[in-house]
């Protein structure tokens, strides 16, 4: 059976990476959002640094593990986000995530779906897939943009820093609330075509398309096939 | 019990000799713990080290009117900076004061974010913030706080809260009387909901307070709605995850059509 792209190596890489890194940011930042709840995690950082700096705590010196260990994922999503953005932004025209119909419509073909367990009439994602593309955008540039205003305190001022922190919070309560979603739909055996291509293939089969996703496959066609974005 | 100090704006003569007294006791901590010899511990350049100091600031437009207020931490009720420090670094003790443990800082600087008044200061040489501790460590021992006892004009006062405030409300109606202007017992009363009310409280002329950093309602806003934040994104995290957990119950024995 004919595959059809759905996904290139870098974008799957891009998205492996950004697991990685956002592991390291909440293990790291949830003891600092909820520290009541969350500040047993510093053990973890503590243990193996308190063998080198043995007068710390487990919170000062886990606290300040977690920060470096923030910081070190930040560096990292630094370098892979320009490069995704670079990349990706020369594409724009063909984004598959730009809103298509209403979003009623949107949502009575998603109730089909995750309801009544049929294909929906869908594009190449679904309207609950494009509003976690735009959050993620979003909440990634929130991040990125705070994340360094803390991280370069010396070049601005006490009051930027307190945005700063508030705006990372907020950004930080958005992937909360989306990722669980996000996480669980991947997983779904609704969705295991769409887990194989993300994970292992980055391809689709041809008629999975077809059913599940025909408004992408007509623009496919009415393009003479091949892959997009 | 609580203590406190007081501070007297009328009374004060504008020596600042509480101020080099602090610096002075500050050095003579670090000999005592081991950190220098006394001509070492001087020697060393460390202006954090003097926790009550003047501050001028210019008032109006350029160039304003120039004003100095002596600075210093207000040991609020609620701590903002013991609050946000993710080290636990800051300690309010039961009897009042707020200290900050210098071995716990790791130099976040999120003390500075949340004070209010601006005060804790970052030493980026020792990459750790250091801010008055009233102290702690000569209360303990039964001595007043350092810079009282450099007081020549008994502007700085210490005693149980209810001395302090005493004291403070016998100053204000003399002032008043004498001088025929409303004055303030400025943090007898919670000054606003993130400071509480102030283990350090002001005597000062309640027309100009505003202009020596003594504002009703001192709070950092985008700090003290980080609370509200967190709130609603669990709550928000709540509904997502109750879906997902009902989406899943929902799931089960449901075939998928392919
Ligand atoms: C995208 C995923 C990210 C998540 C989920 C995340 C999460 C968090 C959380 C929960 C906090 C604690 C905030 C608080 O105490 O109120 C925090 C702090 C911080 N984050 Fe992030 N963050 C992310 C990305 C970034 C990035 C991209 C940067 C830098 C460019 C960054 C730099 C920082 C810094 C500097 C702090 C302050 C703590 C410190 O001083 O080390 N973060 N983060
Ligand atoms: S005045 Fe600032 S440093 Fe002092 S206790 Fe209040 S918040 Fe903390
Ligand atoms: S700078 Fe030190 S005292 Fe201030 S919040 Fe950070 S760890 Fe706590």
């Amino acid at each position: 059976m004919r595959e059809i792209q759905a996904f290139n190596r870098f974008q799957r890489s891009m998205h492996l990476h950004y697991i990685h890194f956002m592991v390291i940011f909440f293990l790291t930042g949830l003891p600092q959002v909820a520290p009541h709840h969350f500040r047993w995690l510093l053990y973890f950082f503590w243990v193996p640094f308190a063998w080198f700096s043995p007068q710390t705590t487990y919170l000062s010196g886990g606290m300040k593990v977690a920060m470096v260990l923030h910081r070190l994922a930040a560096v990292g999503l630094l370098i892979y986000a320009p490069l995704f953005a670079l990349r990706e932004l020369k594409n724009m025209g063909r984004w598959q995530i730009w809103p298509e119909g209403g979003p009623g419509a949107g949502i009575a073909e998603l109730i089909k779906h995750y309801l009544s367990f049929q294909p929906g009439r869908f594009g190449k994602y679904n309207f609950g897939q494009k509003c976690l593309a735009w959050l993620t955008i979003v909440a990634t540039g929130i991040m990125i943009v705070s994340g360094c205003i803390l991280m370069f305190k010396d070049a601005f001022s006490p009051s930027a820093w307190r945005w700063a922190r508030f705006f990372h919070d907020v950004g930080f309560f958005i992937f909360l609330v989306i990722l669980p979603i996000h996480i669980y739909m991947a997983l779904h055996p609704l969705n295991r075509k769409g887990f194989r291509a993300m994970f292992e293939t980055g391809t689709l089969p041809e008629d999975y398309v077809k059913t599940h996703h025909p408004l992408w496959w007509e623009k496919i066609k009415s393009r003479g096939g091949g892959s997009m974005s | 019990m609580k203590v406190s100090m007081l501070y007297d704006m009328q009374a004060c003569i504008r020596c600042y000799a509480c101020s080099v007294q602090c610096g002075i006791e500050n050095r003579a901590r670090l000999s005592r713990d081991g950190r220098g010899t006394p001509e070492r511990v001087l020697e060393n350049q460390r202006p954090e080290l003097r926790f009550i100091f003047p501050v001028f600031h210019y008032l109006g437009n350029y160039p304003g009117r120039a004003v100095s207020y002596v600075h210093h931490c207000m040991h609020c009720e609620n701590a903002p900076c013991a609050r946000r420090c993710p080290a636990a670094a800051i300690e309010v003790k039961p009897y009042g004061p707020v200290v900050i443990h210098e071995e716990r800082c790791i130099g976040c600087r999120a003390c500075v974010e949340a004070c209010p008044f601006n005060v804790p200061r970052f030493a980026p040489r020792m990459g750790k913030t250091y801010k008055c501790f009233m102290c702690y460590d000569r209360l303990e021992a039964g001595l007043p706080p350092a810079c009282v006892e450099a007081c020549p004009a008994r502007a700085l006062y210490f005693g149980t809260r209810e001395e302090v405030l005493e004291e403070g409300r016998r100053r204000v109606s003399r002032y008043e009387k004498r001088l025929g202007e409303t004055f303030t017992l400025y943090g007898a009363e919670r000054v606003s909901e993130a400071t509480g009310y102030l283990h350090w409280v002001t005597v000062g002329p309640a027309a100009i307070l505003e202009d020596y950093t003594l504002r009703p309602d001192a709070a950092q806003k985008p700090i003290e709605a980080l609370d509200a934040v967190r709130t609603i994104g669990w709550v928000l995290f709540g509904a997502s995850a109750a879906g997902v957990i009902g989406h899943f119950f929902y799931s089960l024995g449901k075939r998928v059509e392919e």
